[in-house]
């Protein structure tokens, strides 16, 4: 029975062989089923959640593809209008949820240790269950699609056309429980985040050397605390107008439809930001490193990043313009969304004065980075146009807002996020991706997002509204549809380019070093791909740009190959939220199974929900309560116990 | 402003050409008329602004790309770079003007096309169901002169027409592109909104909010008239269907009592109230069927009788399954509904 | 070399060993953060339930709310008990804080009395009231946001107990008791939470004109 020691002063020393082989055994997972289903590793968890959202985001894909079949021409049949609702409908919830904030969590979950100098997230169990979650909330979501109880009104769910008399069946059910689902998942995947930023960071990194990547993310996830709630509130009480005849939105009993969109919005348009602002981070940490220079004005653009943010809570009402609103409350959030405007105007200035300024290097990552300032400028000026209150009368719910914000979500998510795996792949696996299949893969997606994506400018101004599963021919809305369609499918072509360029280097690419592009971040500062315990000794930070500092500064200022070795089972240094002065050793916990074993529980209890299966729903709550007695049982290798 | 309007008269005729029935580009009415300017003038903004963006990033790309020393790999040398601090000194003030400049802009159009100049005389009071639009025409201290129809507009052409909308459903949202800008129509509330034609002519508009299956098919017309014959329109749509029918449309009134009266009202025909339909009184008056789905000719009336579910999916009118006499009488006397 | 001018910590300040403290120790332990972070998202429910509660309210042309002024029978006294046990929880953590099981144990007993006290109370407060989840908006909502926030204070009565528990085996001490500080800082939300509520929900409608 050993007393748990309270203090101790770590070891200071440089790393030896024998210190690496002793950290891999502490912190490699166990071999076999049971160590790959309870593995807490922040780099597998990523992998996870990066494979996982771009395999949504190819089944969203497909439904886009055939969605664009089906208008290529006018008056077609390919789809009828039940399958057309679901179809659209999944591939937005598919992509908003399942594909656009996972996939940047993936990057987030991977990267973020290791930016920070640090070994774990700073809650490596609630990082599993996170994961798990994720996943089966997007399984649940899809349970009823095969057979035609898919989600089939829209992503944003209006009532009352998604409430019981106008559809009856399960497709909303289904969705609006998975949304609760989710919500847990995004919301557990966010205060991770923030206690990981304030708990955890490299010795030194001091509030100001915190690199802009985990700017954006910590700024995307204080939004997502703040507004998830309000979607899951508004499906959950949605549910029950569906399922125990509550008003909350029925007109007739005192309830409002327009509650609903108020509720939503709230969340909705945070959550562009959420979705956007990591992924922007993603250009502003990793375009600068093939420009050969540091970020032009990067505390502007963490401030905007902030600001962005900020403001983003106060423009919802801009997707209600149209309801019948009174014209003062209207002008106030027309002038919000346009001073909304400016922070992003930072941000794409920074942007290009760091091209102009800089020495660009033409890889594969640079050309997707160069391609999101393009493409962010198109999507920010057409928004910048719905902003107008009047106008926006005209441009919505046609094609332009269709059009607004796919070059948002693709050229401002999608195109960072192929950028960031070409610029991440090598430290991710130990492979160099080919850069000869990145030209082609870049330049069908570029020219094919455009060629689909642009002419729906046009239809849009031709009046052609969204959700309409066919068109009259003589109305002139054919060749854009067209011509949307062409492009659609070259832009699959090239997504399908980038699939087989990720497999045909996992499997014959060459080996990368340390740090194949030179950049400037703690986590090329590590072997490709990184060890189990990513830093063999701590490093201690004392500037923003640690592995450039010595040819920026003349004189080298971090620390990195002598520290303090942390080799009593997982610990990593806590340190102090603004000047990251050591203040604790935090001992870890490890890998488990009960990050799953509640994910699991949490899935009975919402198919128990579904299902009206009472008492599944409640042996599933009352099995959460030993489940998480067993998570939060203190132990010595939590450093909790008193003694074993 | 001028300058705007000017590239609007510049653009418009090419747009027009082009265009769809539904484009918002060019407008023929007060309601919608600064806006379409308004709309002309920020989307010339926004092609300026990201033209110039994107020419930015493609110079800053190729500009000096080859001065400078190379390391040992070829790549250039890491340095702290040039000043790229005007970039942002410079363009973001001028952004903020640009901003400031729009918004005040949109606020004088918002201002003079909230409400209308001089108070309606008319007022329709519009009610949107799955998948059509119920139409009330009231006309300020005449009661009397209260009508209903369906899916066709008839305003007077240089006066205000004010629009009392309402929903029997879900939200449905009303749009005449070239007319006005949208608004919903929501359960539980009453939506303004107000439109004017200042040409006579033919306004196609559909319904811009997903209301269910057959939202695509929601479509409605608005036909502006010179006064005098707009005047006529109404007198005539006011009246009662013409009395009794003789020969072959006879019986299909009889066939329209006993299969269509429970959801279609005819004015003037006994046992003829439905409320769940349009109202049919004058439905040869009308261009098209089914919101505008159809063209009101026998051949697809007789289609969309017997087949309704076929050519519109999910609406709520059944496939009548009428023999042959039956549906040839039916539409004898669907053709006295003039 | 004057002093006052800033200078990077040399190589040798940096390396420095240091003694540190082990585990769920120091002044904010990862689970303060997360806990707070928690309380950020908690209380953004239940603003956007408030937010809903004053949205319907203001489209009403119906008397709000509509079976009259909520009656304050049990609702005051379930106030009064929550806000006793924001000094019963203080006095467990400052227990803790020193090292006194016999504080930390009996403040959390009583806390969680109380915890309980306010359950059953608002129980009776729904047995009573004279309209169901189903009468209408209202109704609805009253219920939304009284259960939500009981579900809250149930939680935090399971955590109490798991601390008690914890406790009693002697797994706190003067160096290790952020548990406790994370407990204390949940609880004081969920009696935050209440008392917006009781303002929102039971005091508004008395003060206001109808």
């Amino acid at each position: 029975m050993a007393l748990n020691p309270v203090y101790r002063t770590p070891l200071i020393a440089r790393p030896t062989e024998e210190l690496r082989e002793k950290l891999e055994s502490i912190w490699a997972d166990p071999p076999g089923l049971y160590g790959w289903l309870a593995t807490t590793d922040h780099k597998k968890i990523g992998h996870r959640y990066l494979t996982t959202a771009f395999v949504f985001m190819l089944v969203g894909g497909l439904e886009a593809l055939g969605m664009r079949l089906q208008l290529a021409q006018p008056n077609e049949h390919l789809l009828p209008p039940n399958l057309y609702n679901q179809f659209f409908s999944m591939h937005g919830m598919t992509m908003i949820f399942l594909y656009a904030l996972p996939i940047l969590s993936g990057f987030s979950n991977y990267l973020w240790p290791l930016i920070l100098g640090t070994r774990d997230m700073a809650f490596p169990r609630l990082n599993a269950f996170t994961y798990w979650v994720f996943l089966l909330a997007g399984i649940f979501l899809y349970i009823g699609f095969w057979n035609g109880k898919g989600t089939n009104v829209g992503w944003f769910n209006y009532v009352p056309l998604a409430s019981r008399p106008y559809n009856p069946d399960w497709n909303v059910d289904i969705y609006s429980l998975g949304m609760v689902f989710l919500g847990i998942s995004t919301t557990a995947g966010a205060v991770n985040f923030i206690a990981t930023m304030f708990r955890t960071r490299a010795p030194g990194m001091s509030i100001s050397r915190v690199p802009i990547m985990i700017w954006g993310t910590l700024v995307s996830n204080v939004g997502i605390l703040f507004a998830v709630p309000a979607v899951s509130l508004d499906f959950m009480l949605l549910w029950c107008d569906r399922r125990f005849g509550t008003h909350f939105f029925d007109a007739a009993a005192g309830g409002r439809p327009l509650l609903w969109q108020h509720l939503f919005w709230i969340f909705g348009h945070p959550w562009v930001y959420a979705i956007v602002l990591p992924a922007m981070s993603i250009v502003s940490q990793a375009l600068p490193v093939y420009c050969r220079r540091p970020l032009v004005a990067q505390p502007a653009v963490v401030l905007a990043t902030i600001l962005t943010m900020v403001l983003g809570f106060g423009v919802w009402v801009h997707h209600m313009f149209s309801t019948g609103l009174p014209v003062i409350a209207m002008g106030f959030f027309s002038a919000a969304s346009f001073v909304i405007v400016i922070p992003s105007a930072v941000s794409v200035f920074a942007w290009v004065a760091t091209i102009w300024t800089g020495r660009p290097v033409f890889t594969t990552a640079f050309k997707f980075f160069a391609a999101e300032v393009v493409l962010f400028v198109i999507g920010g000026v057409s928004g910048f146009m719905t902003a107008a209150v009047p106008l926006d009368w005209q441009l919505t719910d046609t094609y332009f807002v269709v059009a607004h914000l796919h070059y948002v979500l693709i050229g401002i998510n999608v195109f960072p996020v192929i950028g960031g795996i070409y610029h991440w792949f090598p430290k991710m696996t130990g492979k160099m991706m080919s850069e000869k299949l990145g030209w082609w893969n870049f330049w069908l997606m570029f020219i094919g997002f455009n060629l689909g994506f642009f002419p729906m400018h046009i239809s849009g101004l031709l009046g052609m509204p969204r959700r309409i599963y066919t068109y009259p021919a003589e109305i002139g809305w054919g060749t854009a549809n067209l011509i949307t369609t062409i492009g659609s499918f070259v832009f699959a072509l090239g997504v399908l380019l980038f699939v087989i360029n990720v497999i045909r280097s996992l499997l014959v690419g060459a080996k990368a070093p340390a740090n194949p592009w030179d950049a400037d971040t703690l986590e090329w500062s590590v072997t490709s791909p990184p060890p189990s315990y990513n830093f063999a000794v701590i490093p201690h930070v004392a500037t923003i740009h640690p592995l450039w500092e010595g040819r920026l500064e003349g004189e080298t200022l971090s620390i990195l190959h002598e520290g303090p070795v942390l080799d009593h089972e997982h610990e990593m240094p806590g340190t102090t939220a603004l000047d990251a002065e050591p203040d604790v050793i935090l001992k870890q916990p490890s890998h488990s199974l009960v990050p799953l074993c509640m994910a699991l529980l949490i899935a009975g209890m919402f198919v128990g929900l579904l299902l009206e299966m009472w008492w599944v729903a409640a042996g599933c709550m009352l099995a959460m309560i030993p489940a998480l007695l067993w998570w939060f049982w203190p132990r010595v290798e939590t450093g909790w116990a008193v003694r074993a | 402003m001028r300058r705007s309007i000017a590239i609007v008269f510049a653009f418009a005729p090419c747009i027009a050409r082009a265009a769809s029935p539904m484009t918002y580009m060019v407008s023929h009415g007060p309601a919608a008329n600064p806006i379409t300017a308004l709309g002309w003038g920020l989307l010339g903004l926004s092609i300026v602004v990201a033209a110039f963006i994107s020419l930015s990033v493609l110079i800053g790309i190729w500009w000096k790309r080859d001065r400078g020393e190379y390391d040992e790999v070829g790549w250039p040398v890491l340095s702290r770079g040039r000043n790229g601090m005007p970039w942002l000194t410079i363009g973001v003030p001028v952004s903020i003007v640009l901003l400031l400049l729009s918004a005040i802009w949109t606020f004088f159009v918002l201002g003079a096309t909230a409400a209308p100049s001089k108070t309606p005389a008319i007022t329709l009071v519009i009610t949107g169901h799955q998948w059509w639009w119920e139409v009330r025409y009231e006309r300020e201290g005449a009661p009397q002169l209260t009508f209903d129809t369906a899916n066709e507009i008839h305003i007077p052409v240089g006066a205000p027409v004010r629009l009392r909308l309402m929903s029997a459903d879900v939200i449905h949202s009303f749009w005449i592109p070239q007319l006005a800008g949208k608004t919903d129509t929501i359960p539980g509330q009453v939506n303004l909104a107000w439109l004017q034609a200042d040409k006579p002519g033919v306004y196609r508009g559909q319904c811009t909010e997903f209301c269910g299956l057959q939202h695509a098919h929601m479509a409605m017309y608005v036909i502006a008239q010179e006064p005098r014959a707009f005047n006529a329109w109404w007198m005539a749509q006011l009246r009662d269907a013409a009395g009794p029918p003789a020969g072959l449309a006879l019986q299909g009134q009889s066939v329209f009592q006993a299969r269509c009266a429970i959801c279609h009202s005819v004015r003037g025909l006994a046992g003829s109230q439905g409320v769940l339909g349009p109202d049919l009184t004058h439905l040869m008056s009308r261009r098209t069927i089914a919101a505008g789905t159809l063209p009101n000719n026998t051949g697809d009336l007789s289609a969309w009788i017997s087949n309704s579910q076929s050519l519109k999916p999910g609406n709520d009118m059944p496939n009548e399954d009428l023999n042959g006499p039956q549906l040839q009488a039916l539409l004898a006397y669907l053709q006295t509904l003039k | 070399m004057n002093s006052n001018i800033y200078r990077p910590p040399t190589y040798e300040e940096t390396t420095e060993p240091r003694t540190l403290p082990v585990g769920k120790a120091g002044w904010r332990t990862p689970g303060w953060w997360g806990v707070l972070a928690l309380i950020g998202t908690e209380a953004a429910v239940f603003s956007y339930l408030i937010f809903s509660y004053f949205y319907l309210q203001s489209q009403t042309l119906q008397p709000w709310p509509p079976s009259g002024l909520p009656p304050l029978r049990y609702a005051a006294p379930s106030t009064a008990a929550l806000l006793i046990s924001i000094g019963t929880m203080w006095w467990a953590e400052r227990g803790a804080r020193l090292g006194s099981g016999g504080r930390l144990l009996s403040g959390l007993l009583i806390t969680l009395l109380l915890g309980v006290c306010y359950v059953i109370l608002q129980c009776f407060d729904w047995h009573d009231e004279p309209f169901l989840p189903r009468s209408g908006a209202y109704g609805s909502l009253f219920f939304a946001i009284t259960s939500f926030h009981v579900l809250h204070a149930a939680i935090g009565v399971l955590v109490l107990a798991a601390m008690i528990w914890w406790s009693a085996l002697r797994h706190i001490t003067a160096e290790r008791y952020t548990p406790i500080t994370v407990t204390a800082l949940y609880w004081y939300f969920v009696v935050a939470a209440w008392i917006a509520v009781f303002i929102t929900l039971y005091l508004l409608p008395w003060i206001t004109p109808h």
